[in-house]
């Protein structure tokens, strides 16, 4: 696999880490959370395999391009529609909640305009770019900011706040019969490879997916959620930790750094997640600006016009819907909805790979 | 590299609206705010179930080498909640009331029972407060201890901080207790919360705090002797620098601890599912610090014997009490809980066992030496 595949997972593991993820994951705390999250944890790696296999045979071709050649307009356009509004969707939910988080604890005065302007616009920038750069932007936003985070999170881990008694308590929930909710928001844990179905189309080399890729994926999805769903529980307890709206806000202002730089660890969390996040949703739109782009990629128009028209049209709808959705949404339609989408994570992965499975069957042939 | 026309212009409205965003950062300015460093929360005098609330406002000097004495001021005010208190507070000074400094939340010992939870609620809900501020007990009113200004306070610092967090004062009998251990202890099933109670001399110009207290949300809260503080603090909680008087007929003999591990487990009679005693053992390394008599190096086994004897009696007797009193500032329910699947009404069961269950204690004391002379 090639290291950018890596990088991809890893974003959108590190921004789920602390953004809707582990609060679904503890609504089940007691209700079949931790059956289901092996169960899931086996099931993203099945995926990740499955992505990588069903791209083999098509080496330096993104989604669209494989659709178009081998598959009907009226299946590719109704397809690509749909994964558009998936992944549009995916990197909403992870804005809508950062967006919340700063709002609640590092600018509480600010207006919530100012706000997600400042988001948007940067991202809007991003989606045009080429998608080649967007992959060395991830490569270097990796490098300055994985290391810190992974430091404060390996940090947490022998923090003297830890109290593993709870951690305990919360796996003596291990005979209940498991949660398809927390199967499929662990699952999602590991969609971030999947943004390759529009990155495939630069990287030219054909990618293997054998016992070693399966273990490193494996492992590094392990260690996401156990991190994300027993950190918070050994830190603020487990009675009752389905409770509280932002269990990592909560748990890294928890954690004290006795002779640290700031004795607070919560401000230095928030901004590396926050880079971490605002990558995520970067990745997530531009594959979703791809996609929408392909299909209404109107090819009587001369190729300039096409662009620029097409690229505002996404832009403008991406925006307006960012200030409207973010505007109205309540914490708790937030929390309903991201539990519905994250339901629907699995079933539109079975989709997809049955499209696959034709795809390479008619290449074949 | 030449970009295209479109990509330009974007880059240029971009740039320009990002200065236009400059100007709408909310911040305010240093000069317009007052730190708030400590709380402290009373019964209210004159309302029936109110607060009243006592902020420590540290106040701002030029040069702190030109101001011999930190300078605080003093805001308090009744009200429902403590919400509101803090809310017409902010009517009574001209400067913002800044909160995100604050790290220290004295409560009343009278406070500390059952609707603890209530008025706390405040503190974890608000996205300002620090979750690791210390909580603590006061006697005999918070306002009280909020204004004691210690003699050894020095500007720019705080008393109340230095006591907890074991970053100046590590003494063993102060217990220190975060916002979030509070909330977690408070919440869950099977361990009492044990604050810090922080006393004041009769000139009020000393802060003491060597006394906990257990809080359990049925009950008044139970003060720990200063003894008890000590074995809870060092011995079950692995706090450092304990050091402990043996005394046999007329040998006295100063112990200081260096190290101390603890652990237990339930020990069930055969064909019972549910535990009835309490296994103990403590590890102990020390040196002998002080003592009346000479002392022989080559009888520490002897002295290693004595110590034993008299921590076991000590923990026994504090274990045993907060068995009467039905409190369990140790975890010993947490451990059950956590020992065994979780099932319908674990807890439960629990709760009719602890009452009737035996503490069987083994410490064992090492001694390395006997300091530098014998």
């Amino acid at each position: 696999m090639s290291r950018f595949v890596y990088f991809l997972l890893l974003s959108n593991m590190a921004a789920n880490l602390i953004a809707a993820g582990p609060r679904i994951l503890f609504s089940k705390s007691e209700d079949g959370a931790i059956v289901a999250i092996i169960m899931g944890l086996f099931f993203g790696v099945f995926m990740n395999w499955a992505l990588i296999t069903s791209l083999k045979a098509f080496p330096g071709k993104s989604l669209p391009e494989i659709l178009t050649q081998y598959v009907s307009g009226w299946i590719k356009v109704p397809v690509l529609l749909f994964l558009g509004g998936i992944w549009y969707t995916a990197g909403f939910q992870t804005l809508i909640t950062y967006i919340d988080i700063l709002l609640r604890f590092l600018t509480p005065e600010m207006s919530v305009y100012t706000v997600i302007s400042m988001f948007v616009i940067v991202i809007s920038y991003s989606l045009i770019m080429q998608s080649r750069n967007v992959l060395y932007m991830l490569e270097l936003v990796f490098i300055l900011f994985f290391p810190v985070a992974v430091y404060y999170v390996v940090k947490i881990y022998f923090a003297e706040q830890m109290n593993w008694d709870y951690v305990v308590l919360a796996m003596t929930y291990i005979d209940n019969p498991p949660s398809y909710l927390v199967f499929s928001t662990t699952a999602f844990y590991f969609v971030g490879a999947f943004d390759i179905i529009i990155f495939n189309s630069l990287l030219k080399k054909r990618m293997k997916f054998g016992i070693k890729q399966a273990l490193i994926v494996f492992s590094l999805g392990t260690f996401t959620v156990f991190t994300s769903y027993f950190i918070p529980i050994g830190v603020l307890g487990f009675d009752d930790i389905e409770n509280i709206l932002y269990p990592w806000i909560l748990t890294s202002d928890s954690i004290r750094m006795k002779y640290g730089v700031i004795e607070r660890v919560v401000f230095i969390f928030l901004i590396l997640f926050l880079a971490v996040a605002f990558l995520n949703i970067i990745l997530h739109w531009h594959v979703a600006y791809k996609l929408f782009e392909s299909v209404f990629g109107m090819e009587k128009l001369s190729a300039g016009i096409r662009k620029y028209s097409s690229m505002a049209a996404v832009i403008i709808v991406f925006w307006t819907a960012a200030f409207f959705i973010t505007l109205k949404v309540t914490d708790y339609d937030l929390f309903l909805y991201s539990q519905y989408f994250f339901q629907l994570i699995p079933i539109v992965f079975v989709g997809l790979m049955i499209l696959m499975l034709l795809v390479n069957r008619r290449a074949r042939s | 590299m030449k970009l295209p026309l479109i990509t330009k212009w974007f880059v240029v409205i971009l740039c320009m609206s990002s200065v236009l965003l400059q100007s709408g950062c909310a911040f305010k300015d240093i000069d317009k705010l007052l730190f708030v460093s400590a709380i402290a929360i009373d019964p209210a005098e004159h309302l029936e179930n109110g607060y009243k609330v006592t902020l420590k406002v540290a106040l701002p000097f030029g040069a702190i080498k030109e101001s011999n004495k930190p300078s605080y001021a003093y805001l308090s005010r009744e009200g429902e909640s403590v919400g509101e208190a803090i809310r017409m507070l902010e009517t009574h000074v001209d400067k913002v009331l800044e909160l995100g400094h604050m790290k220290t939340i004295i409560v009343n010992e009278k406070l500390l029972t059952n609707h603890m939870q209530s008025f706390m609620d405040y503190f974890i809900r608000r996205g300002d407060i620090q979750l690791i501020a210390y909580v603590a007990g006061a006697r005999p009113s918070a306002e009280t201890v909020l204004k004691v200004e210690p003699s050894t306070e020095a500007p720019a610092s705080v008393a109340l901080f230095n006591f907890f967090g074991r970053t100046a004062n590590e003494s063993p009998f102060i217990v220190t207790t975060f916002l979030f251990q509070l909330r977690r202890e408070v919440l869950a099933k099977g361990i009492n919360p044990v604050l810090p109670l922080i006393e004041t001399n009769d000139k009020h110009d000393e802060l003491i705090v060597n006394n906990a207290v257990v809080v359990d949300h049925q009950s008044d809260p139970k003060v720990l002797s200063t003894v008890e503080t000590k074995y809870y603090n060092s011995l079950l909680k692995g706090a450092s620098g304990l050091t402990y008087l043996v005394k046999d007929e007329d040998l006295k003999l100063l112990i200081d601890v260096s190290q101390s591990k603890m652990n237990y487990r339930f020990v069930t009679k055969n064909g019972n599912t549910t535990p009835d005693a309490i296994e103990m053992h403590f590890k102990i390394k020390g040196v002998i610090k002080e003592a009346n008599k000479k002392i022989l190096l080559s009888n520490l086994e002897e002295y290693n014997r004595l110590a034993s004897k008299e921590m076991k009696k000590k923990i026994k007797h504090f274990l045993t009490e907060m068995q009467e009193e039905k409190l369990d500032p140790v975890g010993f329910g947490l451990r059950f809980r956590i020992t065994r699947l979780h099932k319908e009404g674990l807890f439960a069961e629990w709760e009719k066992v602890y009452p009737d269950m035996k503490f069987t204690i083994h410490v064992d004391v090492a001694l390395q030496g006997t300091g530098s002379i014998e």
